[in-house]
């Protein structure tokens, strides 16, 4: 699997402007690319059309045979289309070819690594039963993130999980699929947020969802394209 | 090898929209209902006044540096906020025109070192205002020397009060009362606590208000008790009033810019950068996602079939492990393993924090071995010698991967690589290596009466021979282009020259050998780590330099103990030595210290040196270093020996500032690089140690439990 997770080197770094040479191959951090960093202005690229969009869609769907997913976040103003790599128990993670990764426990964001302010595990178990049988009821989640020293930091959320309409869903080879919509409100001591599924109707499985991620990088909507 | 232009490729094949920016940290929330702010004051302190001080703090590992200038007198100031109790600041100022005391040499421009302190004694509650207490200038001269309570209430979130006492220069204005004679003469050459002054002579009081009229800018109006005697006296202004006004802008997080009138015949203006420690560019880093863990499949581990492809089926493991660190930035050094364990010995030149190198090779383990080990055994190698060995069972890894990191924590064994049974581990394959960089160099002296701050710079090439496990052949040449380094001052002295005459070894343009050493490093028993450095140990001696540490892994107190033999070298600093003999004493041969570490655990982290230093003075050097899981430290040492304070000269005793700044905290990406700051006074020869490249401890110290523990949460990062 290596292979896939093509490794690149990340934003920001600007190894180019090293103040000189080594014969190092791992460290091409400078002082020079920390105050580049600092002073960058955030670049914008232009959203891709939705013909780019299907185009991208069908080439993935034709080139794997594995679960993928399309991720937005939008906060970031990234698309791409992530391929599960590996499954732990219940846990699945999916990766971008940029060696980004997030990991779904029953289609619920579990963590997520490379994006920065990672989320580094929740325990989402108990809204993850309601979701998935679409139920109304009360759920406790735990969000972990690091501190500014590395350190872990637990948030604890209480839940309120209701459902919604039904619908039907189309994207990538899911095709007009009964869908019942489920939401997810959340508080915690300095934050609130409101999560958003469509639930297959038939298995239960999430099929799309808006997920928080946490305080830095917002919300993520998720996609499964088959 | 990576030279100026690596790594612009950026390789994204199927994401449609590249990641461009990350998001910062969302905007400042409370401070725990503290009263903190991050707004300075004319003296660069925390507090939103002019010149009076407040109670309030700025939060915890806030970083300031602010520049103030009003009509000849410019002051810089670094503060820091080591707990949220505690503020700290150091300052460098210029005054133009002031007039020397009778028997003081005379100068155009009289420059002055300060430090400051505040204490939060109470902290502020519904009803009753903070309170702190403060001394300004405490140390030497004491040209701003002044003591002070002063109590500051929020009302609301935009208006704070501020009233307090003060004495010394600010009991100079509107004295109502006074607490004994406050002395003025200097305490031994200077440099020393002024506790004889504290709190003593003229009392006045002071009062002032800062307003936030925005998210950007805040106000400020007070009542001063400084009547600026010397300054007036001097010439260099008039006090027509008490009341100073100012305001402050804030152009970004970072940077402040304020503007004030002083005394009502000056205008003032300051500029303030500042940074927390605690947050770094991205939190928990930007750097690629690490490769999941590989769970076994049921009853995987029964299979032992794998185990009769003996030494080629170890080699190809090897291989497969070796390719799968190296994804990873890692090295492997060490491989040994039977049918259910298996150790690996790995070199990281990338990961500052440790724990995310052994989270890493661990999971490139789970994706490698065959099923049935189940035990698996990381040890880290620094400098060539094994340091720590984290043991770890595989099937804790599969359960733990997606929860908290206190429980791998928990289940992880730590312990000397040297009292691990099995096979020994060969480091051997990895060997000889060559290492080489260079770059540009700068060196300040700092402090200089005659000039506050003098550099060298130019181009220094270094390189690294490593030869076999723990043995190492280094050197380093650099070349000035510019600089005034050679102009410091050489200071009368009463002992040894063995440091006041750095200048001399500053002048020359030739190319100059800045170290030639051998080294070897050791592990002569459990818990004990050994170093032997021969040849050209510095710029300006040479000799041999022997080092023994214990520290065990888990504990946090380390013992070591250096002995130094040493030749001063020429000043062109080539393979020449000249005579131990100055015209003001002998160069001892030996010297060397016995040293205590110890990790407070609370974010203090300190050290005690006693023994010889270079000039045959005996004493001690006391360290104490406020320290930051991400790799910050912030901290002061004070050296005193049996030179006396007339002896030593300005200063009475060396002492100084020292600062590390971990470049991951900046750039987002796991690096060791750091960049190391020391500020101190001028060299002089009394307290001065031997420089040599890489002594124990702090190779070591970072690869132990207790420092690994700090920042576990980059374990499955």
């Amino acid at each position: 699997m290596k292979t896939r997770l093509v490794r690149i080197l990340a934003l920001g770094l600007a190894g180019a402007l090293m103040a000189g040479c080594s014969s190092g191959k791992e460290d091409s951090a400078s002082t020079l690319a920390i105050v580049k960093g600092l002073f960058k202005p955030r670049p914008q690229a232009s959203p891709p059309d939705a013909a780019q969009l299907n185009a991208a869609i069908t080439g993935s769907l034709a080139a794997s045979e594995r679960p993928l997913v399309l991720l937005t976040l939008a906060d970031h103003r990234v698309i791409t289309i992530v391929e599960r790599i590996e499954v732990n128990g219940a846990h699945e993670t999916f990766a971008a070819p940029d060696r980004r990764t997030l990991t779904l426990m029953q289609g619920m964001l579990s963590g997520t690594r490379g994006l920065g302010h990672d989320l580094m595990s929740a325990d989402v178990a108990e809204s993850a039963r309601l979701i998935s049988a679409r139920e109304d009821g009360a759920a406790r989640r735990v969000q972990r993130y690091m501190n500014g020293e590395n350190q872990i930091i637990e948030m604890t959320a209480d839940c309120s999980v209701t459902r919604g309409d039904a619908r039907r869903l189309t994207i990538g080879e899911i095709v007009a699929r009964p869908v019942i919509e489920m939401h997810e409100t959340c508080r915690m001591s300095d934050w609130q947020f409101e999560n958003s599924y469509m639930v297959d109707a038939a298995s239960g499985r999430v099929l799309q969802s808006r997920q928080w991620v946490g305080p830095s990088n917002g919300y993520a909507v998720l996609n499964a394209l088959r | 090898m990576s030279c100026f232009s690596r790594g612009w490729s950026a390789a994204i094949a199927l994401a449609l929209w590249p990641l461009p920016g990350l998001a910062e940290e969302p905007g400042t929330g409370t401070q725990g209902g503290r009263l903190t702010t991050t707004v300075t004051d004319s003296y660069g302190a925390p507090g939103g006044l002019i010149d009076m001080p407040s109670a309030e703090m700025a939060p915890e590992a806030q970083i300031s540096t602010t520049v103030s200038h009003y009509d000849g007198t410019t002051k810089t100031t670094l503060s820091f906020q080591p707990t949220r109790w505690l503020s700290t600041s150091f300052r460098y100022s210029a005054i133009r025109g002031l007039r020397p005391d009778p028997g003081r040499p005379p100068y155009d421009t009289y420059y002055d070192r300060s430090f400051d302190l505040r204490i939060r004694l109470l902290e502020e509650t519904a009803t009753r205002p903070a309170v702190a207490l403060g001394l300004r200038d405490f140390v030497g001269t004491g040209l701003f020397g002044g003591e002070y309570i002063v109590a500051t209430k929020a009302i609301g979130k935009r208006l704070r009060f501020t009233g307090g006492l003060g004495w010394g220069r600010l009991g100079s204005h509107g004295a109502f009362a006074n607490t004994g004679t406050r002395p003025t003469s200097l305490l031994g050459e200077g440099g020393i606590p002024t506790h004889d002054r504290w709190f003593r002579g003229d009392v006045a009081g002071f009062a002032g208000l800062s307003y936030a009229a925005s998210e950007r800018l805040n106000l400020k109006l007070e009542y001063s008790s400084d009547g600026y005697e010397r300054e007036v006296r001097d010439g260099i202004t008039r006090h027509k009033s008490p009341w100073n006004v100012g305001l402050d802008y804030k152009v970004s997080e970072a940077f402040r810019l304020s503007a004030y009138s002083l005394n009502g015949s000056e205008l003032g203006v300051s500029a303030t950068l500042s940074l927390n420690a605690r947050k770094p560019v991205v939190t928990g880093g930007a750097e690629a996602a690490p490769m999941p863990v590989a769970p076994r499949a049921a009853g995987a581990a029964r299979d032992l079939g794998w185990t009769s492809g003996g030494a080629a089926g170890t080699a190809r493991l090897r291989e497969s492990v070796a390719s799968g660190l190296r994804t990873e930035g890692l090295v492997l050094q060490g491989f040994t393993h039977d049918a259910t364990s298996a150790h690996v010995a790995i070199r990281n030149p990338r990961y500052d924090i440790r724990a995310q190198a052994v989270g890493r090779t661990a999971r490139v383990l789970t994706r490698t071995l065959p099923a049935s080990i189940e035990m698996l055994t990381i040890t880290q190698v620094e400098q060539g010698i094994p340091t720590s060995a984290v043991t770890l069972r595989r099937s804790d890894l599969e359960r733990l991967e997606h929860r908290s990191a206190d429980e791998i924590l928990a289940a992880a064994t730590f312990s000397d690589p040297l009292s691990i049974g099995g096979k020994p581990l060969s480091l051997r394959e990895t060997y000889p290596r060559f290492d080489w960089s260079v770059g540009p160099f700068l060196r300040f002296s700092v402090f200089d009466p005659d000039s506050p701050v003098r550099a060298n710079g130019g181009i220094a090439l270094k390189a690294d021979y490593h030869i076999a496990p723990g043995w190492r052949a280094s050197g380093a040449v650099s070349v000035k282009l510019f600089g005034d380094l050679d102009d410091v001052r050489t200071v009368p002295t009463k002992l040894p020259r063995v440091r006041s005459n750095v200048g001399r070894y500053s002048a020359t343009n030739d190319p100059t050998l800045d170290h030639l050493t051998l080294a070897h490093y050791g592990r002569p028993g459990k818990d004990l780590y050994s170093r032997i450095t021969l040849g050209y140990l510095e710029k300006m001696y040479a000799g041999a330099s022997g080092e023994l540490l214990w520290k065990p892994v888990g504990s946090r107190l380390a013992l070591g103990a250096e002995v130094n033999y040493v030749v001063p070298r020429d000043f062109d600093q080539l393979f020449g030595t000249r005579s131990h003999r100055t015209r003001t004493g002998t160069i001892p041969e030996v010297n060397g210290h016995i040293s205590a570490y110890y990790d407070f655990q609370n974010g203090f982290h300190g050290q005690l040196d006693v023994g010889r230093y270079l000039a045959g003075d005996w004493g001690a050097t006391v360290s104490l270093d406020r320290v930051f899981a991400n790799g910050w430290r912030i901290g002061a040492y004070a050296t005193k020996t049996d030179v006396s304070a007339t002896a030593f000269g300005e200063g009475s005793f060396d002492k100084g500032i020292r600062i590390t700044i971990p470049l991951s905290w900046g750039v987002g990406q796991p690096t060791r690089r750091r960049s190391d700051l020391v500020i101190r006074s001028l060299s002089r020869d009394g307290g001065a140690r031997l420089h040599v490249d890489d002594r124990l401890y702090e190779n070591i110290r970072d690869t132990h439990r207790p420092e690994m523990a700090k920042s576990w949460g980059k374990f499955w990062r």
